[in-house]
């Protein structure tokens, strides 16, 4: 393998495409980056073994070939490169000469057979949507998504699709967070499938302002392409909760909130919190919403927003921190909170598909 | 022709001798008593064979004129109860008049005594109960009373003697107990010549107990003190972290005798709480004072048990006074031996205070090369199991937790500990010259955090040392006293679920959250059962990060079983460490505003010194050791 390739475009794809890569693999040659050469074409992959990121960038190949280059040096190497062009050239040993300018690297490589090769993969369904919209979709509520992979099936993202629409959907078992668009295009069979969240995190950030994405899903894998990326990831396989059966089917109550005030105020108050079993209630009355927070070691606090409400009055309570992120994630200017009583689930909605379902805390 | 007669003296001496003596350090007790209450401040007992050849004890009190030393061989002959009242109220040791005819009877028994202010004393010999002779002579004031050949007339029970140095280590143990209770008088130890012990007389006791224990426990003793309108406690309590596997080492007294008294075992284990495990027993060494009237010594012929008219008070008071202790007491001292490194030191520690063990100190010398089955669980890597002190701070966790970026190039290399260094000068961290055994730091909000150990222990400095801190045990207490409190106040608040879990459990166990619901409720579950073995999960504690509410229950109930089955009265306190237990398993990496924020939270703790399960959460290493790996000192 021989080439030429630009430092700017070499450093981007390496970013890339080595964020999967972890510190402490039992198989070396996952800490590499794979290079292989093909007509005017770099092409850099990486893998451990759940996920594989593949980008594409342009070269020009004096000689075609594979190699693998440990991923964290080339990295640091390339970003720390002055000059405009970097050029590679590998040997029979996998030891590659890097040379930038005046600086001149030899790296010690990896035999590009020990790369684990892709599986094969038959797609069953393919979307498509803009990256911008897509972006927003797994911003939305990515947050939700449980930590705690004791409950595989809750550790990723359901994407649905069905009647031509997309539905996500992400919760820890106390509040849910779902979006529903539909996509530019969609093709195959209806259904559900769950990424997990780390494979949604690195397809976030390959999602750029311009281009589309295509989401295509198999059985047991899935494959997001955009321009010159590819991720390839292993679904999480098992049931999904039935949602919704979670979401109450109607609400007697629905308040305007306004999304600046509203999260303003909420982390006001929260200064009086100290831990996070501490709780936030919120007060309804009298076409106010008050938010009142109390711990005993801070002291207390009270604020409040005018709202439109002139219902019975009624105190609910959350934990701070679930009720702040549909917030912070939304970037309508209202959002339109929905209840029926202080104990049973709570709705918010963003009027563009974006629906969140929390419940209250409750004292004994 | 009447077939009942009146035993012959002899015969029920020797019956009487039967109940009271039962082994030679029976005889040491009976005499040491006697020693003591007539007002000594020196006795020296001496043992040959284990006592079967030889005890002599020798006193320097009043003595006796001829006609007592005499009168003292007739049965129910004492001279300190005169009339039916002073039963009720017995501040000394024998009353009954039992002891001297009984051993008389079993052994060759000379007594040679003087009072002060008479010119000679008296020698009595009596053989098998029967006076061969009787005679001035001169001696020392005090008694002297040598009993050579116990049991010679008793064949059956001599042979179910033990071993000798069993019948050394009851004699020792029972000199040693007698002794406790009057550090102002001289005891001395000898058997076949050599000296046991010797403690002189003291005003306090901590030179004794440091004679008798050894100073790695004595040093860790607690002095206790406590009075109310019934009763006086004082004496030392073990410092928590020191338990032993049985009650052997919890000396109580009370009117200055050794007994076993239930109300008072139950007291210390009240007392002590969640700090030691269950089937543990802390040392202590504790005298009570109450009115003889509220206690019935009269109940075993060696008077061995008490009984208490108000036992309830005794218990509460007791719990009291140790509760009071540890309250203000710090966390224990580890003796670091400088051949060791420290994760064995670390270790050591560990399996110091874990079950089974037989015969536990404080040391490091066991046990400390075997394999950890208990090591934490690792964590999930995405779980921050320590609340941000801010709640705002655990926002879009998930993001910002899962998108680590790549760890730099010296990931691989670093050593566990980080480097990142404290934002607060050392300058707390000078040690003061010399300092003593004992570190004492005043405050868990004072400590300064080095960094972290292994993803499991925070280090820090306190003026004079280091402390380690478990962070996991740590929290369990944090979080443990927090519930109960919360639990107290009923101000517990539950997350209820969007998505409630359905938990299979064993039949037994989902027996026990039915029919204990209100446990469970009480603190900030919401349990339903939907089968003989099915659970349903509605709402956990809203302290409880953990997303998966049924690992916890599943958790907790493993906690509280015990040889496969749950006790159906467990407490509260009892359910609250279990899910404190089970909340915790999953820990990571603390930043250290995490870390400092724990602090803050262990220095509001109640007794932050131990985990609910009673592992330390802190050990101290103090510059001296330090010092003395380095080979410094």
């Amino acid at each position: 393998m021989k080439l030429t390739v630009k430092k700017e475009q070499l450093q981007k794809a390496l970013q890339k495409v080595t964020n999967i890569i972890g510190s402490k693999s039992t198989l070396p040659v996952l800490g590499n980056v794979l290079f292989e050469a093909i007509g005017n074409k770099l092409i850099l992959t990486t893998t451990d073994l759940e996920i594989r990121i593949t980008t594409t960038i342009e070269a020009q190949v004096q000689r075609e070939g594979k190699t693998t280059i440990p991923a964290k040096k080339i990295s640091m190497l390339v970003s720390k490169f002055i000059d405009d062009e970097v050029f590679l050239d590998c040997n029979e040993k996998h030891h590659t000469d890097i040379v930038c300018g005046t600086a001149n690297f030899k790296m010690l490589g990896l035999p590009d057979d020990d790369f684990p090769s892709p599986v094969d993969f038959a797609p069953i369904k393919s979307i498509k949507f803009k990256e911008m919209d897509f972006l927003r979709i797994l911003d939305q509520i990515s947050y939700a998504v449980s930590l705690d992979d004791s409950r595989k099936v809750l550790h990723g993202i359901l994407c649905s699709i069905k009647d031509n629409t997309f539905t996500a959907v992400a919760t820890d078992g106390k509040r849910l967070a779902l979006v529903e668009r539909v996509p530019e295009e969609f093709a195959g069979q209806e259904g559900d499938t769950i990424v997990p969240l780390k494979s949604a995190i690195e397809l976030k950030r390959i999602l750029e302002k311009d281009g589309n994405v295509t989401l295509e899903f198999g059985d047991k894998q899935a494959r997001f392409r955009t321009e010159g990326v590819e991720i390839f990831t292993k679904l999480i396989e098992g049931n999904y909760p039935n949602y919704r059966q979670v979401i109450p089917a109607g609400f007697t109550k629905s308040i305007d909130i306004p999304v600046k005030t509203f999260i303003a105020k909420l982390e006001l108050v929260s200064i009086a919190l100290t831990d996070s079993s501490a709780f936030i209630k919120l007060k309804l009355a009298n076409n106010k919403m008050e938010f009142l927070a109390a711990s005993s070691n801070v002291g207390e606090g009270e604020d409040h927003i005018d709202i439109d409400y002139d219902d019975e009055m009624l105190d609910i309570s959350f934990n701070p921190a679930f009720l702040a992120d549909p917030f912070k994630h939304c970037d309508a200017d209202k959002m339109m909170l929905k209840l029926n009583d202080s104990f049973s689930p709570v709705a918010l909605e963003s009027g563009d598909g974006f629906l969140y379902v929390i419940m209250p805390m409750r004292n004994r | 022709m009447s077939r009942i007669n009146v035993l012959p003296e002899s015969i029920s001496n020797k019956i009487a001798a039967g109940e009271v003596i039962e082994r030679p350090a029976s005889v040491v007790k009976e005499l040491v008593e006697n020693s003591i209450d007539s007002g000594a401040t020196r006795i020296s007992v001496n043992i040959e064979q284990g006592g079967v050849k030889l005890i002599s004890v020798t006193d320097n009190g009043s003595g006796m004129d001829q006609d007592d030393a005499i009168m003292c061989f007739e049965p129910h002959a004492t001279s300190k109860i005169a009339k039916d009242e002073d039963i009720f109220n017995i501040l000394s040791f024998g009353f009954r008049g039992e002891a001297i005819p009984s051993i008389a009877s079993i052994s060759r028994f000379t007594l040679r005594t003087r009072t002060h202010d008479a010119l000679e004393g008296t020698e009595v010999y009596v053989q098998g109960g029967r006076m061969i002779k009787e005679q001035p002579m001169g001696c020392a004031p005090g008694t002297e009373i040598i009993i050579r050949d116990l049991f010679f007339n008793t064949p059956a029970r001599k042979k179910f003697l033990r071993a000798q140095s069993t019948e050394e280590k009851h004699i020792q143990e029972s000199l040693m107990m007698l002794s406790l209770p009057y550090p102002q008088i001289t005891f001395e130890l000898f058997m076949d010549g050599r000296r046991v012990f010797s403690s002189a007389a003291h005003d306090t006791l901590t030179p004794r107990l440091k004679t008798y224990f050894g100073s790695e426990l004595a040093d860790n003793l607690l002095p206790v003190s406590f009075s109310d309108s019934e009763i006086s406690i004082d004496g030392f309590i073990a410092r928590h972290g020191f338990s032993r596997n049985s009650r052997r080492e919890q000396r109580v007294f009370v009117n200055g005798r050794p007994v076993e008294a239930l109300a008072v075992y139950n007291g210390i284990r009240d007392g002590y709480g969640s700090l030691v495990d269950k089937g543990r027993f802390p040392p202590v060494v504790l005298f009570l004072r109450v009115d003889p009237q509220m206690v019935d010594v009269n109940v075993h012929p060696a008077k061995r048990e008490v009984r208490f008219r108000k036992s309830r008070n005794i218990t509460n008071a007791v719990c009291e006074a140790i509760r009071m202790v540890l309250r203000n007491s710090s966390a224990p001292t580890v003796s670091v031996d400088s051949s060791l490194s420290l994760k064995n030191i670390l270790d050591g520690v560990r399996i110091d205070y874990a079950p089974r063990e037989e015969n536990l100190t404080f040391e490091f010398h066991e046990g400390h090369d075997e394999p950890r089955e208990n090591q934490p669980v690792r964590p999930v890597p995405s779980f921050r199991g320590f609340p941000a002190s801010s709640v705002f701070a655990r926002q879009s966790q998930n993001e910002a937790e899962t998108i680590k970026a790549i760890p730099d190039d010296t990931g691989e290399n670093t050593p566990p500990v980080h480097a990142e260094s404290p934002d607060q000068t050392p300058s707390a961290a000078v040690p003061p010259p010399d300092n003593v055994n004992m570190i004492e730091f005043t405050g868990f909000g004072d400590l300064q955090i080095l960094g972290f150990l292994d993803r499991t222990y925070i280090l820090c400095v306190a003026a004079n040392g280091m402390v380690i801190i478990d962070q996991h045990a740590a929290h369990e207490r944090v979080m443990y006293e927090k519930l109960l409190k919360a639990a107290e106040d009923k101000s517990i608040l539950s997350q209820q679920l969007l998505l409630p879990v359905t938990v299979e459990l064993s039949r037994s166990e989902a027996a026990f959250i039915e029919k204990r619901r209100e446990l469970f409720e009480s603190l900030g579950f919401d349990v339903e059962a939907l089968g003989d073995t099915t659970v349903m999960v509605n709402a956990i504690p809203a302290s409880m990060h953990q997303n998966n509410a049924g690992t916890v229950i599943k958790d907790m109930l493993s906690d509280l079983v015990e040889d496969g089955r749950v006790n159906k009265d467990l407490d509260l306190a009892a359910v609250a460490r279990a899910s404190c237990i089970a909340a915790v398993k999953a820990h990571d990496r603390l930043t250290f505003e995490e870390a400092r924020s724990l602090l803050r939270q262990m220095a509001r703790c109640e007794l932050p010194y131990s985990c609910p399960h009673g592992r330390p959460t802190v050990i101290n290493v103090s510059y001296k050791e330090l010092e003395k790996r380095f080979g410094r000192r």
